[in-house]
């Protein structure tokens, strides 16, 4: 069994806890209008984007491009530097990481660093093919986190053959929570997008979102991209909007947070006190 | 003089060879090479050859275009825009006024006709310009094509180049004919440029005087005043176009028009709104030259 260093669990716990904290209060001022519709909270997927950047900074990865799609916040609140530009942006300002333009679907980090979070153009699953594309251009490392629907995706499909034709240095990460909107896995095909991506080829794996087993697989393949983790999660909310369909089978959260035992109930309360804070300044400098 | 396909194939090659350019495409390096217009060099050397995938391939080529490549997209029929059309339109004229982050692609769209199917018939750049962000030009000689290439090179954004099989063996250029006091003023787009220029010839011969200008760049549409001038002074214009004319370019050119000269008898006259198949009994084609004459003759009648 992985045993994972307990700083590094308890830096991935902070940053989840601020990522869902975050999104906590998004929703807030989404029931009442501050926010703007339509808003993708990540609430139950809030870890994996901390796991995975811990990880790449143990394994010494420190330039790399990330592609995601909607429901990307934390990843935005995981590697940009400036949350309040994405308060700003979920509220339609122009002072947001992307003028207006993004919204909550179509984030990007623009700041020129090592670590470069792109656009989405808000049809599921095209940042696939372009992922597989910059990975093979520049051969720089791409992270390329997707869904379980994006992946059905003709073009996404295509891609992943591309990927594995040309050995382009990328991990697929799909966070797959067994819904499209509402519409389950079951329903929508009766295959499996690891045994496709393994048929090609390509390392895939299936496994479930505790951040050791994360970063032990992450580990074992990375020195063998393109590479594929499916990973089995929970969406607490909506697809769409601040409200809850059904209560998450497993919290993962709450998981990590007896891993690491007391020191989460403080750890908690700091960060809910930090990200209280932020929204207020940044609702405060928009006149909110 | 060198032809549009040697004029092609030689920037292609400086751009591969000397820039880090790359150039993307299915089956370019099979049999013929594109019409002459790819360089014969490998995938090391740039050329990276494309899955069967019309609606990944566009992707990859705007992830390569993010990374600072300079891609060129070659699309062999314009008909395979139908889905390649996706990424290009939806990402890459779109990047960089949502994420301030240009994504330069130069896409060569190849359009032919003549009992080739109802897929690699015509031309589709109106299709193109209907979306935002994206520059669309239509060359037909070396120097067109050469300063399309060169504003791609100048500018970050994704370039639509209309380009047609036609073109590839023409090897000189094409000058605008203005005369004082014209009754019709011809403007060609496209392969139907060549068809305008012997309607234009035709019509100058029966004493109607007849301007004729060349339209390369479709998107933005900038009329210069010679061609302004020459509509205000014409009974008629008529433009002619090698795209579809239903909600096409030559519609939405003569509506501009109309407004920039409060001239009413400007027409589009292009492909006409049926499927082409694989028989010279079921083309459609880019308006002959005779037919432009007598279109503009009926016109004149009215």
């Amino acid at each position: 069994m992985y045993i994972m260093d307990k700083d590094v669990l308890i830096k991935i716990f902070t940053q989840s806890v601020f990522n869902r904290e975050f999104e906590f209060l998004a929703a807030e001022y989404n029931k009442t209008g501050v926010v703007r519709n339509p808003i993708y909270l990540s609430v139950g997927t809030e870890h994996i984007s901390p796991t995975i950047k811990e990880t790449f900074k143990e394994l010494n990865i420190i330039k790399y491009n990330i592609f995601a799609q909607h429901r990307c916040h934390s990843i935005y609140l995981t590697f940009a530097d400036k949350p309040e530009k994405l308060i700003y942006e979920l509220c339609g300002s122009s002072l947001g990481c992307n003028g207006g333009y993004g919204g909550s679907a179509s984030l990007s980090h623009t700041k020129n660093t090592n670590i470069k979070m792109w656009g989405h153009s808000g049809l599921l699953g095209d940042q696939i093919p372009i992922a597989v594309g910059a990975a093979h251009a520049s051969n720089i490392p791409v992270i390329c986190i997707c869904g379980d629907a994006a992946v059905e995706e003709d073009y996404a499909l295509g891609a992943f053959g591309y990927a594995i034709t040309k050995k382009a240095p990328i991990l697929f990460i799909c966070e797959d929570n067994g819904l499209s909107v509402l519409t389950e896995t079951k329903t929508r095909r009766s295959w499996n997008i690891f045994d496709v991506t393994q048929s090609m080829g390509i390392q895939s794996v299936d496994i479930d979102d505790k951040p050791q087993t994360i970063a032990s697989y992450i580990k074992n393949g990375i020195n063998n991209l393109p590479y594929f983790i499916n990973i089995r999660c929970q969406r607490h909310m909506w697809h769409a909007g601040h409200g809850v369909d059904n209560p998450p089978k497993w919290n993962t959260l709450s998981i990590i947070a007896q891993e690491i035992g007391d020191i989460s109930k403080i750890i908690t309360q700091e960060q809910k006190n930090i990200v209280k804070n932020i929204w207020k300044q940044s609702l405060t400098q928009l006149g909110k | 003089m060198e032809t549009v396909a040697d004029t092609i194939r030689e920037i292609t090659k400086k751009h591969l060879l000397e820039s880090n350019g790359l150039l993307y495409g299915q089956c370019v390096t099979a049999v013929g090479w594109i019409g002459g217009t790819v360089p014969e060099l490998t995938e090391k050397d740039g050329i990276v050859e494309l899955p069967t995938s019309d609606s990944s391939n566009p992707a990859i080529v705007c992830g390569a275009a993010l990374m600072g490549r300079r891609p060129i997209y070659v699309i062999r029929y314009q008909g395979f825009m139908c889905y390649n059309a996706v990424t290009l339109l939806n990402y890459a004229a779109k990047s960089k006024t949502l994420w301030n982050e240009p994504c330069p692609v130069f896409i060569r769209s190849i359009a032919m006709e003549g009992s080739i199917g109802p897929v690699a018939s015509n031309s589709n750049h109106s299709m193109i310009i209907h979306h935002p962000g994206m520059p669309v030009i239509a060359p037909m000689t070396p120097l067109e094509w050469t300063n399309g290439w060169n504003y791609f090179l100048r500018h970050d954004d994704p370039i639509y180049c209309s380009e047609h099989r036609k073109s590839f063996t023409i090897d000189y250029e094409m000058s605008n004919i203005i005369h004082e006091n014209p009754v019709v003023t011809i403007i060609g787009i496209s392969n139907g440029r060549i068809e305008a220029i012997e309607a234009t010839k035709q019509l100058n011969h029966k004493n109607i005087k007849t301007n004729l200008f060349h339209q390369v760049w479709l998107k933005p549409f900038k009329p210069s005043n010679d061609l302004l001038l020459s509509i205000k002074s014409s009974r008629i214009t008529i433009i002619v176009d090698s795209g579809f004319q239903t909600c096409g370019i030559s519609e939405s050119i003569a509506y501009n028009l109309i407004h920039m000269t409060n001239s009413n008898s400007i027409y589009a006259f292009a492909i006409a709104d049926k499927t082409a198949g694989f028989s010279t009994e079921t083309d459609n084609l880019t308006p002959s030259s005779l037919q432009i004459f007598n279109f503009a003759i009926e016109r004149l009648k009215k």
